[in-house]
């Protein structure tokens, strides 16, 4: 309980240092790793799905316990020594594979269903689920994703200016960018696999987090006014702590249903809910610990404001 | 307030439009899971895009791409797919969608199969090249009779070179070869496909296997026979059979031989033909005989991407995103009652109008629904919910500061609706840059995102209003426990409020003393003590009548 009055009467502009160095340290372990897993090249560091590459990947399950080298032998007697293959699952008597090979035509697609199913009896009810991309559209994807985000960051730092003020933006701006790379950096960490989806989901935790930061900033700007004689810094505490309630209320909320997603939903909506997962939480970090510092540090040297911290100072000391 | 008569009709009206909404949407939605539109990933199916290429590398052109939109669009009828959905992306691809097909081979053969189909003389004037055991070879031998470097590379490319090469294989067997066997023919061919009028798949009288017999049409037929008969003739001349060849999309299907000892041939065929080519099973012959009728492509389709899904795998997914969305909306209800009791309750019923409203909505558009809009419509039922959390805190905040429960809901509804507004046109912007930057499946997520955010501005913002402004009316509403203040927490909130203006070393120091206690005397002194600021704020009505007008309406 002492730790819940706490938190709604504790100094967070005074501890900015803090917060700063706790996002430094969690972005500069994702880029390192980045770094490190694309031997130089921190775009490659990211295990990218199927859709920004070119290949083929199958899905297949056979109808009865089958051993990964027999099936690896039928698929190089094929003529695909490149492919990679990977056990999925055997559950009841069946067992499933990943088959990812280069971009197929239909006719090896052919063969190599037949070769299979052969060998091993291929399950009638839906054992065979195959996806391809060509060499071209897995860049229109990367291409299309980019554009999305830089124009979805532009849209935002114009709608907030406008609304707000531009050192409002930044802050907003930062907060955003900070979730990107706490994102991106935890999928090269935990290698996890980019998929549209986590396209999708990424730009979707740029929407919330700002969605987040909008509400405390709508505080702020409700709150200037009023608390005209305080030092900046306090006068956001004090509107930290008055929507504090509401800040962790939301993210419970939108927490649970996308932890639901992800304890209960198929493969891609999993994707999807551990970007999603990732992104609330470093969204609902970044509206007070970044963003807000940020706005405050550029507003605390506009001179009136500069004049009030030092006449607050002697008391903190 | 509640003299106001208008103001008590015009939250009935809404009430009584939000039924009808409901009612509307239940007609949409019942029976449920038929009136539903499944995306391929939960119904199964198979879904295709090609990028398309013109023969000489050019891009095609807006017609060429309308062409091919309504030839795929009557190949895939004569496959018998329904619901299927065929659409231009872009400026040069094509995205072909069959929900429910369960043969993808036989689809991928009909579907991305140029089927231009072309007779070439086989004399060496006509075929400077093969047979050659590989296309690098056939490719190399061109060169070296004085092809350009720009010539082989567009052959090997694509196969044709402008009007004056084409590059053919012919699969084993067919050219009585064991392995592949690769030619180099002359432009143009002496008959294109054009000719044909019918196709019809049957089989060869002889030798029983399946074949395809082409009727030509009347200039067809003529030039056909022009061909025979010139090869009957040449044949007679040189003492030797003479041959043309079939060639279906750069693959030699047949190399049928005329029989210049046979005088019958001596004026040529001018019945029709036949093609046969290699090891045809019966459904290759059918596959072709469809392509056949229906025309060949203006362009060439090379696949840029495939998805085939099971049903199976389709009909697990949409039931564990179902499980998913129906635990999480349970949680989120259950959430919503304990934290604000009575206006919990409220929310909740507004979340359950959310949800029909958003299905019935998807349902009449209707929105297909692929497992990205599941995930768009799970994480809505957090951003419906939220805007209610805004606004329930807002109002708490309120009561807290003394207001009358009636006031406090007014002005929350009044400053909780402008950051929400803020709030979701953010929301509403990234999800439009998503539906018109990204490919095909996170759109589906961006257009339930959007959708939904413009629902949940309805049911939690415009339907709690009017069901609070109805329930107003009841005496209970005023008691602050409804909303899950209790009477220690409007004491605590009036204390942070005076030290607010205080510096925040008395704040640090002052914070922990209250809330701790609680008993009435507290209360009303702090009560008291709130007035001050109260009053700076401008708020309209003042904290100290709060506990005299709560007797009031209990009375009555």
């Amino acid at each position: 309980m002492n730790f819940f009055r706490r938190i709604y009467s504790f100094d967070y502009m005074g501890h900015k240092k803090w917060w700063f160095t706790i996002s430094a340290i969690i972005i500069a372990a994702g880029l390192i790793s980045m770094f490190v897993k694309g031997g130089g090249n921190p775009l490659k560091g990211l295990n990218y799905g199927l859709e920004f590459k070119e290949g083929t990947r199958i899905a297949v399950v056979f109808t009865k316990p089958t051993a990964l080298g027999d099936v690896r032998a039928v698929v190089t007697a094929q003529g695909h020594a490149d492919a990679v293959i990977q056990q999925v699952s055997s559950s009841t008597g069946k067992s499933s594979f990943q088959i990812q090979t280069s971009t197929l035509t239909p006719d090896q697609q052919t063969a190599l269903q037949t070769a299979l199913n052969q060998r091993f009896s291929i399950d009638p009810q839906g054992g065979w689920n195959l996806s391809l991309v060509g060499a071209t559209f897995g860049h229109q994807v990367v291409s299309s994703s980019i554009k999305a985000i830089v124009i979805a960051l532009l849209l935002i730092l114009g709608y907030v200016t406008f609304r707000f003020q531009w050192k409002f933006a930044v802050g907003a701006i930062v907060a955003e960018l900070h979730d990107l790379l706490v994102v991106v950096g935890i999928y090269s960490l935990t290698g996890r696999e980019v998929t549209t989806a986590t396209i999708a989901a990424v730009l979707t935790i740029l929407g919330y987090s700002l969605y987040d930061t909008v509400i405390v900033f709508d505080r702020i700007r409700e709150n200037q006014p009023k608390l005209n004689r305080m030092p900046y810094g306090d006068m956001v505490n004090v509107s930290i702590w008055e929507t504090l309630t509401r800040s962790i209320n939301t993210t419970m909320i939108t927490l649970l249903p996308v932890v639901c997603l992800l304890l209960f939903g198929g493969a891609t909506l999993k994707d999807f809910a551990f970007a999603l997962l990732v992104g609330i939480m470093s969204g609902a970090y970044s509206s007070i610990f970044v963003a807000s510092p940020i706005t405050t540090i550029l507003k605390e040297r506009e001179p009136q404001y500069r004049k009030l911290k030092l006449a607050a100072r002697p008391e903190k000391t | 307030m509640r003299s106001d008569p208008l103001r008590k009709h015009r939250n009935l009206i809404i009430l009584l439009v939000m039924a009808a909404l409901v009612a509307a949407s239940l007609y949409f939605i019942i029976p449920p899971g038929v009136k539903t539109h499944l995306g391929l990933d939960l119904q199964g199916g198979l879904e295709i895009v090609y990028t398309a290429k013109t023969s000489t590398g050019a891009p095609p052109s807006s017609d060429q791409m309308d062409q091919t939109v309504s030839i795929l669009n009557r190949r895939v009828n004569g496959l018998g797919v329904t619901e299927s959905a065929i659409q231009k992306q872009g400026t040069d691809q094509v995205s072909v969608s069959l929900p429910g097909i369960t043969n993808t081979q036989q689809a991928l053969n009909v579907i991305g199969k140029t089927a231009q189909l072309e007779f070439y003389y086989d004399d060496p004037q006509h075929r400077p090249v093969g047979p050659v055991a590989t296309k690098d070879a056939a490719l190399k031998q061109l060169k070296s009779q004085g092809a350009s470097q720009a010539v082989i590379d567009q052959l090997s490319s694509t196969g044709t070179y402008d009007n004056k090469y084409s590059l053919v294989e012919a699969k084993p067997g067919v050219f009585g070869n064991n392995t592949s066997v690769w030619f180099v023919y002359k432009r143009p061919p002496a008959m294109t496909g054009d000719a044909i009028s019918k196709s019809t798949a049957g089989f060869n009288s002889t030798t029983g296997k399946p074949n395809v017999l082409i009727d030509f049409t009347a200039a067809g037929s003529k030039q056909f026979q022009d061909i025979t008969r010139n090869l009957y003739r040449t044949g007679l001349l040189k003492g030797q059979p003479q041959t043309f060849a079939i060639v279906l999309d750069n693959v030699m299907s047949s190399d049928p031989q005329i029989d210049y000892t046979d005088p019958t041939l001596r004026d040529g065929i001018s019945g029709g033909a036949e093609i046969s080519g290699g090891n045809m099973t019966v459904q290759d012959s059918k596959d072709l005989a469809l392509v056949l009728n229906i025309g060949a492509l203006p362009v060439r389709l090379a696949v840029a991407e495939q998805r085939s899904v099971s049903a199976t795998l389709g009909k697990d997914s949409l039931h564990q995103g179902l499980i998913a969305g129906m635990i999480g909306l349970g949680i989120v209800l259950i959430y919503m009652l304990a934290y604000y009791r009575f206006l919990g309750l409220v929310a909740d019923l507004a979340l359950i109008v959310y949800g029909i409203l958003l299905w019935g909505l998807f349902n009449a558009i209707p929105v297909t629904l692929t497992l990205p809009g599941i995930a768009g419509m799970i994480l809505t039922i957090g951003v419906a919910a939220d805007a209610n959390v805004v606004i329930f805190e807002r109002i708490k905040e309120e009561v807290r500061h003394g207001k009358t429960v009636r006031s406090a809901v007014n002005s929350g509804y009044a400053r909780g609706f402008k950051t929400i507004l803020d709030a979701n046109i953010l929301t509403m912007l990234t999800a439009a840059v998503i539906f018109v930057f990204a490919t095909a499946q996170p759109k589906g997520f961006a257009l339930t995102l959007i959708l939904g955010v413009l629902v949940s501005m309805l049911t939690a913002v415009l339907f709690t209003r009017a069901m609070l402004g109805v329930l107003a009316g009841f005496a209970f509403f005023s008691k602050p426990a409804f909303m899950g203040v209790r009477t220690s927490q409007i004491e605590a909130a009036a204390v942070s409020e005076g030290r607010t203006a205080a510096s925040r070393k008395r704040r640090t120091t002052t914070s922990t003393a209250p809330a701790a206690e609680g008993d009435a005397a507290a209360a009303t002194a702090a009560a008291g003590a709130a007035t001050a600021p109260a009053q700076n704020r401008g708020a309209t009505t003042g904290s100290r009548t709060s506990t005299s007008r709560k007797k009031k309406k209990k009375r009555r």
